[in-house]
């Protein structure tokens, strides 16, 4: 999985004999590679003797995946870190919750809604980045996503009778087919996942996306050459918020219901956990980051409190000794292999 | 005109626990730029602390100050086994920060359950000013908490590790290199700051019961405290500390009482609209 290494020459200037020869160009569709392997692998899974039970996981799984992207694109292509992704999330899922219940919309209006709605959240709440950056920045994402909370938790529509929260009653169903199947569903979460990584590959490669990471690597210098670079930081973080909506409207059909301390907090740490543990350089980490923290825990059957303490240390461990996450671990031991294989000459071409 | 009296001083007495925790807070982030959400669990730990101690037996002054070591031991290990390894990368420190808020809560449900758990008043008593009562614990928690503030601000003023503290704060390679024991200083910090959380969760306890969770809520209180007050600024962290309880009993009272953490909030966000790093952040010199 070589989808971090940017193009480059080393690969042709390695035997000192054909320096001369003209630096490969890496196929436009290089990049997209990985995922759409990736995809495709996952796509045999409900046949290879799978109970509902872990279908079921799968799908959850998947959605899970969807909303880390939506952290995923502000963190790792703007290194803008946000708490408040949480919230957008949460407003895409009730958006869901509230058109079908109000008014009785379908699934691909929910969509385009929650997805929007997301897109608008994201960007509002990316407006305090005007005034603040930082380390005050990602403060108020926490005290924005704890306030936005509080608010829900009083608004009698989303809180609903009781807190008790809203119940979604209603099945996806596109094209005649019915994803209240399950496995219907995972087919759907899993082309829609693979739709946003494709996505999220393609802005990585655009000029929008080379203007992030000259963000991420030095805002001054970016500033200094005429990249807006607040305003790029605000779209950047709608587009994480757009993202997660997706996630929303996905999460309140398949679990058909909702409530408004779940999106708190918590979740918001372990979508962290999510995009830290597969890797912020690695466009499929949330999928490999999703299952490792969704996934695994449910697979050995912990108590839901052993499973938080475990990922509290996972976290902290990973932080520490693998800061690129897994994905970026194998690469980084890959490339500690092929090095020591190479001649010296390597050290001195490259 | 009573009621609100009675408000005002209600306000003071959370607000200085919400001070004491901010403390904490702010310390660390001004020395070391970390973002320590775990901070709040040190605040459940004391708290429990103080409550295992005193339902078998020992009196409730001896349970806040074993509550203080505890608190200062648990944040320096923090601080030894996690934090050290981040400090090149604060944003990681901020992540790590999380995942110790899931173990140290998770352990904490794990050995006490997830109900309210109360001690009996260790004072009784009401004072009486005309016709605004207030109950000695309640003095006693004020008291304690701006003791331990004054305390605090004039150590980091005149002793001679306090001097240490806000030369680091200021620049560290330079203070490194006068002969300020770098590590040193952090670790005091982590301590002190950890110790006043462990002493602010034991008073909680005396006055209004804690859960395992009240961590979560209690560090996002003390980061409003902070970012309004100045991130790395004791002085703001005080009087940030009582306007946020300020606002906020006065704002449930007045208002609603089912937003009263909102209000802070809002305060936090029109303020950092007004002054972006704080009241009291760029005003004046060093700032520890």
């Amino acid at each position: 999985m070589s989808d971090t290494i940017v193009p480059s020459v080393a690969g042709t200037a390695l035997d000192p004999g054909t320096v001369a020869a003209a630096p490969r160009r890496t196929p436009w569709w290089r990049p997209y590679l990985p995922v759409v392997v990736f995809a495709a692998v996952l796509t045999v899974l409900p046949f290879i003797g799978l109970s509902n039970r872990h279908i079921h996981l799968a799908v959850v799984c998947l959605i899970w995946t969807i909303a880390a992207y939506g952290l995923f694109v502000p963190y790792a292509f703007a290194g803008q870190m946000t708490v408040a992704i949480v919230t957008a999330w949460g407003v895409g899922a009730y958006a869901t919750g509230i058109a079908i219940k109000y008014w009785d919309w379908t699934f691909v209006p929910c969509v385009l809604l929650s997805i929007g709605l997301g897109f608008l959240a994201g960007m509002i709440m990316a407006l305090p980045i005007l005034r603040t950056k930082g380390h005050y920045f990602v403060i108020i994402t926490f005290v924005i996503a704890e306030a936005v909370t509080v608010a829900a938790n009083n608004w009698d529509v989303t809180s609903g009778a009781g807190g008790g929260g809203m119940s979604v009653s209603q099945s996806i169903s596109l094209f005649g087919i019915d994803f209240g199947e399950r496995r219907n569903m995972y087919y759907l979460c899993l082309a829609l996942a693979a739709i946003v990584a494709l996505g999220v590959t393609w802005l990585r490669g655009s000029r929008f996306g080379k203007h992030l990471a000259s963000v991420r690597e030095n805002e001054e210098l970016a500033r200094s050459i005429g990249i807006r670079t607040t305003w790029l930081k605000i779209v950047v973080l709608g587009v994480g918020g757009g993202i997660t909506g997706l996630a929303g409207t996905l999460y309140a059909y398949y679990l058909s219901h909702i409530a408004v301390n779940e999106f708190g907090v918590n979740r918001a740490i372990t979508l962290i956990l999510i995009v830290v543990v597969g890797g912020r350089m690695s466009v499929l980490g949330p999928f490999v980051g999703a299952a490792i923290a969704y996934y695994l825990p449910e697979l050995i059957d912990l108590d839901p409190n052993r499973v938080l303490i475990a990922y509290g240390l996972a976290l902290g461990v990973i932080v520490i000794l693998l800061p690129t996450g897994v994905i970026g671990g194998i690469e980084g031991a890959f490339d500690r292999i092929r090095r020591r294989r190479r001649t010296p000459t390597t050290e001195v071409a490259s | 005109m009573q009621e609100f009296l009675q408000q005002l001083v209600n306000g003071v007495v959370s607000g200085s626990l919400y001070s004491l925790i901010a403390i904490g807070v702010t310390l660390v982030y001004g020395l070391t730029n970390l973002i320590n959400f775990a901070h709040g669990q040190v605040v459940t730990i004391g708290a429990f602390t103080a409550w295992s101690a005193t339902t078998s037996g020992v009196p409730f002054a001896l349970a806040v100050v074993i509550a203080a070591i505890v608190g200062g031991l648990v944040s320096v290990a923090m601080e030894r086994g996690g934090f050290r390894f981040t400090r090149a990368n604060p944003i990681n420190g901020f992540i790590l920060s999380l995942g110790l808020i899931f173990v140290l809560e998770g352990v904490m449900v794990e050995r006490y359950a997830d109900t309210l758990h109360r001690i009996p008043d260790p004072t009784s008593g009401v004072f009486r000013a005309g016709d605004v009562q207030i109950s000695y614990q309640r003095l006693i928690v004020v008291g304690v908490a701006l003791a331990l503030t004054g305390v605090l601000m004039s150590s980091l003023k005149y002793t001679r590790m306090g001097r240490a503290t806000r030369a680091y704060a200021e620049d560290p390679d330079t203070a490194a290199l006068m002969g300020v024991n770098t590590e040193r200083v952090i670790m005091a910090v982590f301590v002190v700051g950890g110790a006043l959380a462990g002493v602010a969760g034991s008073l909680l306890l005396s006055l209004f019961g804690v859960t395992v969770t009240l961590g979560a809520a209690f560090v996002v209180k003390a980061f409003v405290v902070s970012l309004i007050g100045g991130l790395g600024s004791v002085e703001g962290a005080l009087i940030a500390g009582i306007a946020v309880g300020l606002a906020e009993t006065l704002g449930s009272a007045y208002i609603s009482s089912s937003w009263t953490d909102f209000f802070g909030y809002v305060l936090v966000i029109m303020v950092l609209l007004v002054r972006p790093s704080g009241i009291f952040k760029g005003s004046e010199g060093a700032h520890v």
